[in-house]
């Protein structure tokens, strides 16, 4: 193949396997995007939450 | 009360149409299609680009059909399982139906962009025109359209069963495109796909058969895969308030 007939065979197929690939890491990424915030959600892993003492979490303040 | 009500609740099994009960065959099944549409594309391709013949009257251009027909394939077929799926989650108030028409679209969509681009880049050297308003290519790209809605509707209604109830309506009427694609194919003489095509040349059939079938089967193993990618998401999104969400986040599952 040579000339533009490669150009249209090639980019055919190249365009195909980008927007396959393409799609497959969003859809990786989106869902370690979900994972991400569900764990926020409830309260697993989320990177600024402080981490839990081994004497299980404080009491509240007494009021006064 | 709410404990003695919780006890006397009877225990159900999860079962797989339940969304609870779907999650741990997601989570097995993917990597295997994935590998599955990998082997089949990879075969597919090969014997596409490098074992066909050159066509008599098409020549290499020809070799485009090994990824525009499944393509087509897959964005048509892929329209009536989401139709099927949005009818059953409308009509059987089925929630994992309706998630799954929600879950095939971008992938539909994907392919039935793929279609219409390979197809002009087929068009260009056949045709001499990237686009020609004939009814397959009308067809196709309103079935694009289509796919965009069911698409924009998920993304702009926030009530999950409001939007659930749009698409059912737009798949369901919008359905009726489908035998004018599969019509057009046989209807309408100017296309790139010549039905004859695979017929001219014996020693091409068996390649052209066998190329085509495993991109094909490629195809669907890849929309199977993304499909139940996504449907996890979406099941973990809708559900995301349930006690199982957050023991299945906390457990890594």
């Amino acid at each position: 193949m040579i000339g533009d007939t490669a150009l249209y065979v090639w980019g055919s197929y190249a365009m195909g396997i980008a927007l396959v690939l393409t799609e497959w890491v969003l859809l990786l990424l989106r869902d370690k995007a979900i994972r991400g915030h569900l764990g926020w959600l409830h309260g697993y892993g989320h990177p600024a939450a402080p981490p839990e003492s081994p004497a299980g979490p404080a009491a509240p303040a007494e009021k006064a | 009360m709410d404990s003695s009500l919780a006890t006397t609740e009877p225990f159900r099994w999860p079962s797989r149409g339940s969304p609870q009960g779907f999650l741990p065959l997601v989570h097995r099944l993917v990597p295997w299609l994935a590998a599955g549409a990998l082997a089949c594309c990879a075969l597919g391709f090969c014997v596409g680009l490098l074992v066909a013949p050159v066509d008599a009257r098409h020549g290499d251009v020809h070799r485009i059909i090994y990824i525009h027909v499944p393509a087509t394939w897959m964005s048509v077929l892929i329209f009536m399982l989401l139709a099927f799926c949005a009818g059953v989650g409308r009509f059987g108030n089925v929630r994992l139906a309706a998630m799954m028409a929600q879950a095939l679209a971008p992938t539909g969509a994907m392919f039935a962009f793929m279609a219409l681009w390979t197809g002009s880049l087929w068009g260009k050297p056949i045709w001499g025109a990237w686009w020609v308003w004939d009814l397959r290519l009308a067809a196709d790209l309103v079935l694009m359209a289509l796919y965009l809605a069911i698409i924009a509707v998920h993304a702009g209604i926030d009530d999950a069963r409001r939007a659930d109830t749009l698409v059912a309506t737009i798949a369901l009427a919008g359905s009726a495109i489908v035998p004018a694609i599969l019509a057009s194919t046989v209807l309408w003489p100017a296309l790139p796909v010549d039905p004859a095509l695979p017929l001219r040349e014996s020693g091409g059939r068996a390649a052209l058969l066998v190329g085509l079938l495993a991109v094909g089967a490629g195809f669907w193993l890849y929309s199977s895969a993304t499909a139940l990618l996504r449907l996890r998401g979406i099941i973990l999104e809708r559900e995301r308030q349930s006690d199982w969400v957050a023991t299945c986040v906390r457990d890594g599952r």
